[in-house]
């Protein structure tokens, strides 16, 4: 199975949630899709194996051939071409690869070559947990890029944990696709209850089964509740507002390290799901 | 000398711009006779590269130099491969900032005197 | 105008509830100040600013494609030619596209016409606070930076025709298109962080990339009294780093209270956090 955890914004808990779930239910496969803020590290300790670089193809100008080609930069969507003069001058941060340039150019007036935007790092973690987490350059904005690369390391037909990133944009669409179900970690405040309601348009874009987690509960609002009876989302599990474990959390510890109690009880949730 | 200045509006009274990539007005400007020729900044709402897209037009204009608030990194190399000067630091209307870069009192920079505008492009 | 923008690296630090506070400060302080929700992902400013919406406006993001089969000389090499793997069976899936119009060169402009979709709405709110610019994005969709760059043209219109007001940007989140397009040209960069493992490890990524765009920075570390250890490591962090603390805020429930209350923290009328707020936001004030 292919579990998701999904959030409405970063800080929710769901690090916490797919980390501690993991550490439940090892050994098994734990992506880190959080590509901008990977934090899963964290929790799970992995000594990194192997890193390996993700970049992708942007054009060089090869000043030597003498020609310019004003009719790439014009189809350049993102503004990542400009020719002056002699001159073709490339913004390689501003190129998403689609390579249009190179379709329209003469032969050899530009050049293929890498641009980096990301590394993808595999390792094991805690309790043989296979770690495998992307991390996006810094100034670079090709999260899907970096996401799909560290999705592409999986090992397919394994158990695996995904940590998503927060919100409920592209990138974490590209993150949940191909999941057999997403928990959606949210807090029990009309902020909480305003972000769920996006990520659950996301589960119906790509029509995958989910469930919520309330993070921080016991604190009387009940309005994430009867919105998910009223959506039919089942509720999965709560974790209560509790400033030991926010503490606890904050220096790296999952819910496991913190009451055995919790070991059973994700262990018990993953069956759970694995059964719908 | 033929210069062109950011602006909020078109007119020689209009308040500069201090963007350069996502100014409203581009005036060109005769320094001698201050005759005003404007254009409407079309890079403005781009989505990605606006400072690119707005130096590559300059260029195209034949001015001798760029008189703004700031520029970005992205369009500093565009303005400098063209050979157009960057002046930065213009307040007050079009018209004062023409009058204190004649009098010498702006800032000529071969880089970029803010951050790029990178955050616009792909949306991916 | 000056701009400030309130950006914090990991989300969930408290950076919106901030951004409430400041929004009611600088009001008190006069004039009201213009303020965006930049974090479109999670827009939640409006939650505890209150007011209501008074204009709307649909937002497209970039141009995507669409193919008409009939006229698709090529079927296979038509197919391939995406970079995106958007195509398949000879539809675009809207949530690959890209947009880059490639498509278009290789199947036959006859064949592929690029079309403008509604990407999100932005909301213009009249609240006590001031004039409030949010948006909504369509989930999955792309286009955040394009939004980010309108959304903060929305309210630099509007500040440039209030003398004095200034422009209060509630950041985007993680080190992304969104938050470079949040923070660009802004004046001065309040981070909000915290004393934790994975918002340190945030917070210096934020920094390099506040350093790398060469930005005034103040930092507030909430939830301070969280760990002792990771609160030294961050003071540590700063003083090496030459960054600036603006104030420290202990763990509390009043921020958590404000957002059920629907209003400012400010507001609750907690006299020690009133007063730890207002010295931050003084001390930010002044290095504007």
């Amino acid at each position: 199975m292919i579990l998701a955890v999904a959030g409405g914004k970063g800080g929710i808990g769901k690090t916490l949630v797919a980390t501690s779930l993991a550490l439940a239910n090892a050994p098994l496969q734990f992506l880190d899709c959080d590509v901008e803020e990977p934090n899963g590290h964290f929790f799970l300790r992995p000594r990194i194996r192997k890193a390996s670089g993700v970049s992708i193809t942007v054009p060089r100008f090869r000043k030597w051939k003498g020609e310019v080609c004003p009719e790439a930069a014009e189809i350049c969507r993102y503004g990542a071409l400009a020719v002056v003069g002699e001159e073709m001058l490339v913004f390689p941060e501003l190129c998403v690869a689609c390579g249009g340039c190179f379709l329209l150019c003469p032969a050899g007036t530009l050049e293929p070559v890498d641009y980096p935007v990301g590394v993808v790092k595999e390792s094991v973690g805690r309790s043989g947990i296979e770690f495998i987490a992307g991390e996006l350059k810094v100034g670079s904005q090709r999260t899907t890029e970096v996401i799909r690369a560290a999705k592409d390391r999986l090992e397919r037909g394994r158990d695996t944990v995904v940590d998503c990133p927060p919100g409920s944009g592209r990138p974490v669409l590209e993150a949940i696709r191909g999941s057999d179900f997403c928990l959606l970690v949210t807090e029990p405040t009309p902020f909480g209850l305003h972000d769920l309601r996006g990520n659950k348009k996301l589960l119906d874009i790509l029509q995958i089964p989910g469930g919520v987690v309330i993070n921080r509960s016991g604190t009387g609002y009940d309005g994430i509740h009867r919105w998910c009876r009223e959506e039919n989302l089942p509720v999965l599990a709560e974790i209560p507002f509790d400033r030991e474990l926010a503490s606890a959390a904050a220096r790296g510890r999952t819910l496991p390290d913190v009451s055995p109690d919790w070991n059973r009880k994700l262990k018990d949730l993953w069956e759970r799901i694995k059964k719908r | 000398m033929k210069v062109v200045v950011s602006s909020t509006g078109p007119e020689l009274s209009s308040a500069t711009d201090p963007r350069f990539g996502r100014c409203s007005y581009f005036v060109v400007v005769e320094t001698e006779s201050m005759e005003a020729k404007s254009y409407s900044n079309e890079s403005r709402t781009a989505m990605g590269g606006a400072g690119i897209q707005a130096g590559q037009f300059v260029a195209s204009l034949g001015v001798q130099a760029v008189i703004t608030g700031n520029v970005g990194p992205n369009a500093a190399r565009v303005l400098s491969a063209a050979g157009v000067k960057v002046y930065t630091g213009a307040a007050g209307t079009v018209q004062e900032a023409v009058k204190n870069f004649s009098a010498g009192q702006l800032n000529q920079t071969a880089t970029a005197t803010v951050s790029a505008h990178a955050g616009m492009g792909g949306g991916r | 105008m000056k701009q400030l923008v309130i950006i914090s690296g990991k989300g969930g630090t408290g950076k919106t509830s901030l951004a409430a506070c400041f929004a009611a400060l600088e009001k008190d302080r006069g004039p009201a100040p213009v303020i965006v929700d930049c974090d479109v992902d999670a827009a939640n400013l409006h939650l505890l600013l209150g007011g209501e919406t008074v204009g709307s406006d649909a937002f497209s993001g970039p141009e995507l494609a669409v193919i008409d089969r009939s006229r698709v000389a090529d079927r296979e090499r038509c197919e391939a030619s995406c970079r995106f793997g958007a195509i398949s069976g000879l539809e675009v899936d809207p949530f690959f596209c890209v947009g880059c119009g490639v498509c278009r060169l290789v199947c036959g402009e006859e064949a592929v016409r690029m079309e403008k979709r509604e990407a999100g709405i932005i909301y213009e709110r009249d609240t006590t606070y001031g004039k409030l610019f949010s948006a909504e994005l369509e989930p999955g969709r792309a286009g955040f930076g394009g939004l980010i760059t309108a959304l903060r043209g929305r309210g630099e219109e509007e500040a440039l025709r209030r003398p004095d007001s200034l422009l209060l940007i509630d950041g985007s989140p993680g080190i992304g298109c969104q938050v470079i397009a949040s923070l660009t040209g802004c004046d001065l960069a309040l981070v909000v962080t915290e004393p934790g493992k994975g918002a340190f490890h945030d917070f210096e990524r934020i920094y390099q990339l506040l350093r790398f765009f060469g930005m005034k920075t103040r930092v507030v570390i909430n939830r301070s009294d969280l760990d002792p250890g990771l609160l030294k490591e961050t003071e540590r962090y700063c003083s090496s780093h030459d960054l600036e603390i603006a104030g420290r805020v202990p763990f509390n429930d009043l921020f958590r209270q404000a957002a059920l209350a629907g209003k400012p923290a400010v507001e609750l009328g907690d006299a020690k956090l009133n007063s730890l707020i207002s010295d931050i936001y003084q001390d930010v004030r002044q290095a504007l």
